[in-house]
C-alpha cells in the first residue's frame, strides 16, 4: 500500500474547497478510507489546522471539533515526535533550509522514506514534497 | 491459538454478538479484533457510504468556508504568530 505524508495545505485545501467535485483531494481521500493508500502526519498538523481555522477562517470551536474528530475518523495517523526527535528536526530544517514547522513533516517524510503530498513551495522546493497531481 | 473460558457481562457479551453479525465475523474474531486494538475492514458499501458522508460533510463545510488561499493562511499564521513572539 502506497503511503504518504500529508500535510496542513492538502487538508486545508479540503476544507476550504471540498464543495469543488474536481479537487483532486477527494480521490486522495477516497484513496485512504478505502485503503489503498496510507496517510500520515505528525501530531502538529492538528494544532495547525486548530490554529488556522480559528484566527483565519473564523470557525467555532464546535465546527472545529467536528473537523477534527471527522480526520481521525477517516484514518489520518497521527505521530507525535518526540523529546528526541529534536535533532533530526534540526537537521532537516537546516539540509533542506526549511522552518521548523516545515521540518516536521520532511523528518517524518525522511525517516520512513516517504514523500509529503503539499501544496507550499518551500517543501516542493526541498524535493521532500510532491504535489497532489503527481500521486496518481 | 488458545482455548481458554471467560466470563464476559451481559451488556458486554451482547454488543460483542451484535458485532460478529453485522461483520458477519465468528465471536472469536471480533474478541480477538476488539482485544488486540485493531481495526475491523470495513465492507465495500460501508467504505462507499463513508466516502459519501465524508464528501458530503465537507461539501457542506466548504459552502460555509472563506475561500481564503490556505497556504497563504498558514504562513500569515505562522509569520504573525513568530512577530508577537520578537513583540513586533
Amino acid at each position: 500500500m502506497a503511503k504518504f505524508v500529508v500535510d496542513s495545505s492538502v487538508i486545508l485545501d479540503w476544507i476550504v474547497f471540498g464543495d469543488d467535485d474536481k479537487m483532486l483531494v477527494h480521490k486522495l481521500i477516497e484513496q485512504l478510507i478505502s485503503k489503498e493508500i496510507e496517510l500520515v502526519a505528525p501530531g502538529f498538523l492538528i494544532v495547525e489546522i486548530i490554529n488556522v481555522l480559528k484566527w483565519k477562517y473564523s470557525y467555532s470551536q464546535k465546527k472545529i471539533e467536528f473537523v477534527i474528530r471527522h480526520l481521525e475518523q477517516i484514518g489520518i495517523v497521527f505521530v507525535e515526535l518526540g523529546r528526541e526527535d529534536w535533532s533530526g528536526l534540526l537537521e532537516a530544517e537546516y539540509k533542506h533550509n526549511l522552518t521548523s514547522y516545515d521540518a516536521h513533516y520532511a523528518l517524518m517524510a525522511e525517516n520512513g522514506g516517504l514523500k509529503v503530498i503539499t501544496r507550499d513551495k518551500d517543501l516542493l522546493k526541498s524535493g521532500v514534497g510532491i504535489k497532489i497531481e503527481d500521486v496518481f | 491459538m488458545i482455548r481458554t473460558t471467560v466470563s464476559l457481562r451481559e451488556d458486554v457479551y451482547d454488543n460483542l454478538r451484535r458485532l460478529a453479525a453485522a461483520k458477519r465475523m465468528s465471536f472469536s474474531g471480533v474478541v480477538n479484533v476488539k482485544l488486540a486494538g485493531e481495526s475491523f475492514s470495513l465492507s465495500e458499501n460501508e467504505v462507499k457510504q463513508k466516502i459519501k458522508e465524508s464528501r458530503e460533510f465537507f461539501k457542506k463545510l466548504a459552502k460555509s468556508t472563506p475561500k481564503i488561499d490556505p497556504v497563504k493562511a498558514v504562513r500569515e499564521m505562522r509569520d504573525e504568530r513568530l512577530k508577537q513572539l520578537v513583540g513586533e
